[in-house]
C-alpha cells in the first residue's frame, strides 16, 4: 500500500510553515502599508493564510497516500504544529499561547480539508478513467 | 438474531446507495477509513448505549438498529461498504427528475450536485 514516508511529512510541514513565515515577513516588510489596515482584518487574513498553508501541504501529502487520508492529514497537522512551535519559540521574542492554539486549529482544519480534496480528486480521476475506458 | 450473508450484503448495499444518493461518498470514505480499526468497539458501545432506546421509536427501527450493529461490528463489512462506495463514486450521480406541472416553463432548472440538492435555494 502506498503511504507517505517521513520525508513527505517533513516536506509538508515545512511547506505549511513556509506560508506562515512568508506572511510574517510580508507583514514586517510592508508594515507601513499594513498600519492603515484594521488589525482585525489582518488577523483574519492570517488565519486564512494558515488554513491555506495547511490545505496545500495536506493535499500534496495526501495525494501520495492510497488510503487513510484523514489519518495522514491529522498526522501532518501535528507535525506541522510541532515545527511551528519550534520556530516560534526560537525566533519570536514573545511567543504567545493564543497564536500557538490558533495555528493548531488552522492546521488541523486545513489538513482535514486538504485530505478531503485529495480523496475527492482521486475518486474523480478514477471516474474519468473508467468513463474513458468504457468509451473506447 | 442471526443474519445471513445475503442479508448483510443487502443491508450494506442499501446503506451505500443511500450515501451515494446524498453525494456523501468522499466524506464517508474519509471517515470510515480512519475509524475502521474501532468498528468492533463502536458497535459494542452502540449496542450498549443506543440499542436499548431504539425499540421506543418503533419495532422496525429497533430491529433495524440491532441488525446495523451486527453487520458493522465486523471489519470486513466496513471494508465491503468502502469498496462499494468507491465503485459508486466512479458512477456519475443520477439527478432526480422532478415531476413537471402545467404552469412550469419549459426551461429545465439548473441541476445541483451532491448535498446541494438538499438546499431549498
Amino acid at each position: 500500500m502506498n503511504m507517505p514516508n517521513l520525508n513527505d511529512y517533513l516536506a509538508g510541514a515545512m511547506l505549511a510553515n513556509g506560508f506562515v513565515w512568508m506572511w510574517s515577513l510580508i507583514l514586517g516588510y510592508f508594515s507601513g502599508f499594513f498600519t492603515n489596515i484594521s488589525p482585525i482584518l489582518l488577523a483574519d487574513a492570517s488565519y486564512v493564510i494558515y488554513l491555506l498553508g495547511g490545505i496545500t501541504s495536506s493535499y500534496l501529502v495526501c495525494k501520495r497516500a492510497a488510503s487513510r487520508h484523514l489519518i495522514v492529514g491529522i498526522k501532518l497537522s501535528i507535525i506541522t504544529w510541532i515545527f511551528s512551535l519550534i520556530i516560534m519559540l526560537s525566533l519570536t521574542a514573545e511567543p504567545s499561547i493564543g497564536t500557538a492554539f490558533a495555528l493548531l486549529a488552522c492546521f488541523v482544519a486545513g489538513d482535514i480539508a486538504g485530505a478531503y480534496l485529495a480523496l475527492k480528486s482521486r475518486l474523480k480521476a478514477e471516474r474519468v478513467q473508467t468513463e474513458t475506458s468504457e468509451n473506447t | 438474531m442471526e443474519l445471513t450473508p445475503e442479508e448483510e450484503e443487502e443491508m450494506i448495499r442499501k446503506i451505500a446507495r443511500k450515501i451515494h444518493k446524498y453525494g456523501m461518498e468522499v466524506a464517508t470514505i474519509l471517515f470510515l477509513e480512519s475509524i475502521k480499526p474501532l468498528t468492533y468497539i463502536g458497535s459494542q458501545m452502540g449496542r450498549f448505549f443506543i440499542s436499548p432506546f431504539l425499540p421506543a421509536l418503533g419495532e422496525g427501527i429497533g430491529r433495524g438498529g440491532e441488525k446495523f450493529f451486527m453487520v458493522f461490528e465486523k471489519r470486513e463489512n466496513v471494508e465491503k461498504l468502502l469498496a462499494m462506495l468507491e465503485e459508486l463514486a466512479k458512477e456519475e450521480p443520477q439527478p432526480e427528475q422532478p415531476e413537471k406541472t402545467e404552469n412550469e416553463p419549459d426551461a429545465p432548472p439548473p441541476q445541483k450536485k451532491g448535498w446541494r440538492r438538499l438546499l431549498p435555494f
